[in-house]
């Protein structure tokens, strides 16, 4: 187990930064997942740590050990790919000792281990068939099998859900959390899913075109986010940000008087609320309803204001819900709400209370 | 649908399917199944003078001549220089074209073309190189002309037909490797396995279908050619030992016109191409996995 130190690491693809000055440290241990929106380099930062993929500019450090140019063989990480990628000509069990034959592991001794954690992963009934064989779910956990056989250093996980189906998939996520917990090596874990970042890791780091946004605990991201990208970025659905103006400290949104102040401000200003912050009131801000989604217990409500800020609003599937087309009136129920600088989209130190 | 239906339905099949085996019925399964009857029959000297039935004695006696024995012991030197070597040199290349590197579709296009290059202009290429007197032997410090040498005339053949056959072993297997899935080779990477430790356990495996098709096309290829022999050695190729059986199935019928034994020789060839196959599927192709 070691940490993972990323040291301004660049990688250029034909003249566009992938990965941008990237300086990242994930503890020993650690369960990291590294979200943004698709082409944002999160992919390309995890094979850069596995070796698959050159660095341009920096060091990346495995323990105490620069690997920059270090093969992928002498890294000693472990990496579960999107698809898999099982070696289609061997059985379960000698997928999951391949790792250890390379290692020079006698025969009857790494398929004893694999066995081990073909049993621990529910895959025993399954050691002789072929990936072919096997349902996506099951391909999966021989991946993860063969990640965990070896004990490396650092596990490496590029989307590794994003083939199976939603049940598998919340039940082999709280699989990974929990393996992760009880093994407790170092893990990246790469996604683009809300759910999957908010819930699995201990830190969330999130990457936008190539350039490393915040890192930090979920709940902190979820917030505190540090910009409106990570405000709109997280969550399902993300933050709602609204145009607004501070006259005198006193908060307008499209014209309407909130009961919202911030002493000292004035001029334009971005204000972010959540969803389940929001509800239909008598007054308030004007909006038109443009989408009515009923999830099931919650009901989103999707809105423009009449300068253009759209919004979802959540609401429970009992409250009243107005009409696609309906002109609406909203309140904001939060005691406090983030504002950002309209131009930058930086959090601002003061919030409207 | 009824089985009526169906039945009806089997017809307007066969009638989409009538050019087809018109064709092959024509063109394949007639001259295959005449080619028995000609075996039979002893050719005449002239085509005026009908040729006369003679039986299965003719078969026997020319599967037991020496001329023939010594045909088919060329014939499978010669092929079994050409397809191993030729696959082995044409996957070795085809793995190295498949690296990422700077201006590979150039080599890509230079390994393959000994594919298009026809018998003839392979075989102008090599007469060339091996000339006594303006050829590279020479120079080389060799001063022998192994197109007249019993012991060098066949394997310097064969070496041509490794070369013609390397590019298209070439094609194949890149086309292959590039539908290898690339994260399975990275797998194997992130695994520990190194760069021979991936080609023997991964690639290779992952390509043996191709890799076996690639051999059976080349087998059946070799066994029956002799173009560059005919070319570079002609009327000498019994006194250098290159007599390959395709080459007196080509003579019997084109310069002695002796269509009965070249009939004959038609289907001793064709068993043991029938016989090598059937080997290579029943314990080769047991190996081959498939992906899907
Ligand atoms: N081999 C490559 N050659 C050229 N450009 C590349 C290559 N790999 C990635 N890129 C580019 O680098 C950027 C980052 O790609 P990357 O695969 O890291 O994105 P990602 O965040 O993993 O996206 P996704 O969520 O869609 O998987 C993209 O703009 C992509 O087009
Ligand atoms: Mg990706």
């Amino acid at each position: 187990m070691a940490r993972v130190e990323f040291q301004s690491v660049t990688k250029v693809f034909e003249g566009k930064k992938a990965v941008n000055a990237l300086d990242l440290t994930v503890d020993d241990g650690e369960f990291l997942v590294l979200v943004g929106p698709s082409g944002c380099g999160k992919s390309t930062a995890l094979r850069m740590i596995a070796g698959l993929e050159t660095v341009d500019q920096g060091t990346i450090l495995i323990g105490e050990t620069p690997v920059t140019n270090l093969a992928p063989k002498d890294r000693d990480i472990a990496m579960v790919f999107q698809t898999y990628a099982l070696y289609p000509h061997l059985s379960v069990a000698k997928n999951i000792a391949f790792p250890l034959q390379q290692k020079g592991i006698g025969k009857a001794e790494r398929l004893a281990r694999a066995k081990v954690v073909a049993d621990t992963l529910g895959l025993s009934d399954y050691l002789d068939r072929k990936p072919r064989q096997l349902s996506g779910g099951q391909r999966q956990r021989v991946a993860l099998a063969r990640a965990i056989v070896r004990s490396p250093q650092v596990f490496l996980m590029d989307e590794p859900l994003s083939n199976l189906d939603a049940s598998l998939r919340i039940q082999t996520r709280s699989d990974i959390v929990a393996l992760q917990k009880n093994l407790g090596t170092t893990t990246i874990y790469v996604t683009h899913d809300q759910v999957e970042a908010m819930t699995m890791g201990h830190r969330i780091a999130v990457l936008n075109e190539g350039v490393l946004q915040q890192v930090g605990k979920p709940i902190d991201l979820y917030q505190r986010p540090i910009n409106t990208f990570v405000a709109a970025f997280l969550g399902a659905p993300g933050m709602n940000l609204f145009t607004a103006r501070a006259d005198n400290g006193a908060i307008t949104i499209d014209g309407a008087t909130t009961r919202f102040t911030t002493p000292g401000l004035d001029g334009p200003i971005t204000v972010g609320a959540r969803a389940e912050d929001l509800r239909l009131a008598s007054t308030g801000i004007p909006a038109h309803v443009t989408g009515v989604e009923i999830l099931g217990a919650d009901v989103h409500v999707l809105a423009t204001t009449p300068s253009g800020s759209s919004f979802t609003l959540r609401q429970p599937v009992e409250a009243p819900r107005p009409e696609l087309g309906e002109n609406v009136t909203i309140d904001i129920t939060a005691t406090e709400l983030p504002l950002f600088d309209p131009h930058t989209g930086i959090l601002r130190d003061e919030v409207a209370r | 649908m009824s089985v009526a239906g169906r039945r009806k339905n089997s017809y307007v099949a066969y009638v989409f399917l009538a050019p087809a085996l018109i064709l092959l019925g024509v063109f394949v399964l007639y001259p295959f199944l005449d080619n028995f009857k000609l075996a039979l029959y002893q050719s005449s000297p002239s085509p005026l003078i009908p040729s006369t039935y003679v039986g299965p004695s003719q078969f026997w006696q020319t599967i037991t001549s020496s001329t023939f024995l010594q045909g088919l012991q060329a014939t499978l030197i010669y092929t079994a220089i050409v397809v191993p070597f030729g696959l082995l040199f044409g996957l070795l290349l085809a793995v190295l074209a498949n690296q990422k590197l700077r201006g590979m579709v150039i080599y890509r296009t230079i390994f393959s073309t000994t594919v298009i290059s026809g018998v003839a202009v392979s075989a102008v290429i090599f007469d060339t190189l091996l000339n006594p007197v303006v050829g590279i032997l020479p120079w080389l410090g060799i001063n022998i002309n192994p197109l007249t040498s019993p012991t060098w005339a066949l394997p310097v053949n064969a070496l041509i037909g490794v070369w013609s056959y390397m590019g298209l072993a070439f094609i194949f297997c890149l086309a292959g490797l590039q539908s290898v899935d690339t994260s399975v080779l990275e797998a194997a990477e992130c695994d520990g396995a190194g760069w021979w430790s991936t080609l023997f356990r991964v690639t290779i495996p992952m390509l043996s279908p191709t890799l076996f098709a690639a051999l059976t096309l080349g087998t059946i290829s070799a066994l029956f050619s002799f173009g560059t022999i005919n070319l570079l050695i002609g009327a000498n190729a019994p006194s250098v030992n290159a007599n390959v059986l395709g080459l007196q199935i080509y003579n019997n019928i084109l310069v002695n016109q002796n269509f009965g034994i070249a009939a004959c020789l038609c289907i001793a060839l064709f068993i043991v191409t029938l016989i090598i196959t059937g080997v290579m599927f029943r314990f080769l192709e047991r190996r081959v996995s498939y992906a899907r």
